[in-house]
């Protein structure tokens, strides 16, 4: 499902965009600095600042996220589906370390902790043009 | 509402994005080149250019609440903007120039930041066609990274 | 009609391009493996560190376009990292610190796992602007470029120990790709094990010198061993060899008035005069028994002659240098015991501690010579063992002085008086 293409888009040189909707269909647009790659079928966000975004996928599930190409600069829209909250494994400490290590260059890494990591999997992969 | 503070992030290099829902309310990312004030302080206009936008603009029919994303590529300042679309109509040929004016802000900055060529292919961007979006504002967030984050203003 | 059989060819053209495209793609896949390896080859086969270091950098660079790299090795028993190297930048840098958990290098470090970053510049404005309120610190000073947007760092582990981290950065946004990741990952684990084995062996070079102070070489070759690491207890050997046995006359009244430090520093400084002259002509010091040498001459006698010899010029030089420095230095006098003999030689101990050693009445003997030149007030007292194999030259001026009993040794011992 996602293509190997894709995947530079998703080490977080440059932040992306997810659009989440409550319960009551009024959708939430933010920003959020790294999209992670799990599988072929899955990519995961962190849940760490995005309070609005976490309780949305919670409630309603689907999200639509948008990465750019850090070299072409094209944009990538996920259609993707929350299936699971993972709270450690190799995966929660990966995105954790990124966190971390980040953090620790201004000495904040205790302030910076990741409470888990929300993996969604993708329904569809939509390139489009530069923007 | 729309205070002069939030109308100038509409004049200034920035990222703009809505997000919406399509026809089985699904969320949809959407990126819009313009967000102009109105005489109404709680009202925007949305400008949506036809590469990116035609299939949002048939959704909205369905579910016309909207969340705008306007954030600053300049120091990052952002804010969240959630309303419901009130009138859609297609940009008359001023209202392209506008836009094409604010687009042109951006993609100047960008070719200052990121070197000629890829403000150049920025540039090159500009619409022929598009819609325009009244949306009445209903309420607004400070999505600014830092303490302010995630605090409604409005 | 023609339009349809141009449209084929370009159609078949099209295709062979892809063809072409797939080909080069299979061929630079099947380079890269072969650079790897051949980088793998030439590093693991080094056992200078500097070597490894600096050639791993060079080609990495050269070959995958990592511009900027360090190595920062662990210190040891300390949760911190240090740079041992780096290439392509201005300021090296080398001997930074970086503790566990500090920057991108020291989470690594903290973790043991690769880790490729990207976008580092926003990231990093973005945790700040979170926390502009909280004052904080300002950032510490790490190694590495300034605005460095990509990182990978690789952890160098040894049997699950990390030994260091190698890193690779750039100011580039999203400079290194899963590839890179991988390259890296490859390259780094024959770096561990090269700059490990490099470790060992540099370590061990310096334990086999320290060895040999204590054991000499010239004791595992006369036992048929390559190496200390073969001997045994009970390893022994038995031939007819010469021992030298030279003492301090009156040493204990001379000691008597010097701090232990001070007679540590003289005898030390005492034997670094005398004893050249023993491996020089052949010979080696079995042990020292306080101002005592006792030397082993495996070849000819007169080796053990010429060895004496030198050693009693030696002496007087001290003596000079000696009085220069304080003046009310009283010249020190040695006597030499030199005597050739079936011994055995062989390893002794119990438990941990194990040592090298001579078993012989010659050696007996030797010692027996060595304490009689203070009453024959002469400086080398030799046996007609030695004596007899001397030609006329080596002998030189020689005087009989008649024969000694030693204790324990049935017959007497014809000894002479050699000149100095």
């Amino acid at each position: 499902m996602i293509p190997d293409s894709l995947k530079n888009s998703l080490d977080g040189a440059i932040p992306s965009m997810i659009v989440s909707v409550d319960e009551n269909d009024m959708p939430n647009v933010t920003i959020v600095s790294q999209v992670f790659y799990v599988d072929e079928n899955h990519v995961a966000i962190s849940n760490q600042f995005l309070s609005k975004t976490i309780r949305n996928l919670t409630a309603t599930k689907r999200a639509a996220i948008q990465l750019i190409d850090p070299i072409e600069i094209f944009m990538w829209i996920l259609q993707v589906e929350f299936i699971r909250e993972e709270k450690e494994g190799s995966l929660f400490d990966d995105m954790n370390m990124q966190l971390e290590a980040i953090a620790s260059m201004t000495g904040m890494q205790d302030v910076f902790k990741l409470k888990s990591a929300f993996v969604c999997r993708v329904h569809s992969v939509e390139k489009l043009p530069k923007a | 509402m729309i205070t002069d503070e939030l109308k100038k992030q509409f004049e200034i290099p920035g990222s703009f994005a809505i997000g919406t829902t399509d026809l089985h309310k699904n969320p949809r990312f959407t990126r819009i080149p313009a967000i102009f004030a109105t005489e109404n302080e709680d009202e925007i206009i949305l400008m949506v250019s036809e590469i990116n936008g035609l299939k949002a603009i048939d959704q909205l029919k369905v579910n016309p609440k909207i969340a705008v994303s306007c954030n600053s590529q300049l120091d990052d300042t952002t804010y969240q903007f959630k309303g419901i679309v009130t009138a859609v109509a297609e940009l008359n040929a001023s209202e392209i120039e506008a836009m094409n004016t604010r687009k042109s802000i951006t993609a100047k900055w960008a070719g200052e930041m990121m070197g000629p060529d890829f403000g150049v292919s920025y540039g090159k961007m500009m619409s022929e066609n598009g819609w325009k979006l009244n949306v009445k504002v209903l309420e607004i967030y400070n999505q600014t990274p830092g303490k302010m984050a995630g605090k409604r203003i409005s | 009609m023609q339009s349809d059989s141009d449209s084929i060819k370009q159609h078949i053209s099209e295709n062979e391009t892809i063809i072409q495209k797939l080909n080069e793609q299979l061929e630079r896949r099947t380079n890269e493996i072969k650079i790897i390896q051949s980088i793998s080859d030439e590093i693991i086969n080094s056992l200078d560190p500097e070597s490894i270091f600096n050639r791993s950098m060079q080609l990495l660079d050269e070959v995958f376009g990592f511009h900027h790299s360090h190595i920062l090795l662990k210190k040891e028993n300390e949760d911190v990292l240090y740079v041992v190297a780096c290439h392509g930048y201005e300021n090296s840098g080398l001997g930074a610190e970086v503790k566990y958990g500090e920057g991108i290098l020291g989470t690594v470090a903290r973790h043991k796992k690769i880790m490729r970053v990207s976008g580092i510049q926003s990231k990093l404005r973005i945790v700040k602007m979170m926390t502009a309120d909280e004052s904080k610190s300002e950032s510490k000073k790490l190694p590495g470029l300034p605005k460095v947007d990509s990182q990978m760092v690789i952890p160098l582990v040894v049997d699950q120990r990390l030994i260091g981290v190698y890193s690779v950065e750039s100011e580039d946004i999203g400079a290194f790709k899963a590839i890179d990741e991988l390259i890296l990952k490859l390259v780094g684990s024959q770096i561990a094990t090269a700059i490990e084995n490099a470790m060992l062996f540099k370590k061990q070079e310096r334990l086999v010198e320290a060895y040999r102070r204590f054991v000499p070489e010239e004791l595992h070759e006369m036992l048929g061993k390559e190496s200390i690491l073969d001997i045994k207890r009970g390893d022994q050997v038995q031939g007819e060899y010469t021992i030298l046995f030279s003492d301090i006359r009156g040493f204990t009244s001379i000691s008597e008035q010097m701090t232990p430090q001070q007679n540590f520093d003289f005898i030390n400084e005492y034997l670094g005069f005398i004893v050249p002259a023993i491996k020089k002509n052949g010979g080696f010091v079995d042990k020292y028994i306080g101002d005592a040498i006792m030397a082993i001459f495996p070849n000819k006698p007169a080796d053990a002659v010429r060895a004496a010899r030198e050693m009693t010029k030696n002496l007087a030089e001290f003596n000079r240098v000696i009085q220069s420095r304080s003046e009310n230095f009283t010249q020190i006098k040695s006597g030499i015991g030199i005597h050739t003999g079936t011994i055995m030689a062989g390893i002794i101990g119990a438990d941990e501690r194990f040592e090298g050693t001579v078993i012989s009445d010659a050696v007996n003997i030797a010692s027996r010579l060595e304490s009689l030149t203070k009453e024959m007030s002469c400086a080398i007292i030799a046996s007609d063992a030695v004596v007899r194999t001397l030609s006329a030259e080596e002998r030189g001026n020689c005087s009989e002085l008649g024969d000694v009993n030693v204790k324990g040794k049935k017959n007497s011992v014809r000894i002479y008086k050699l000149d100095d």
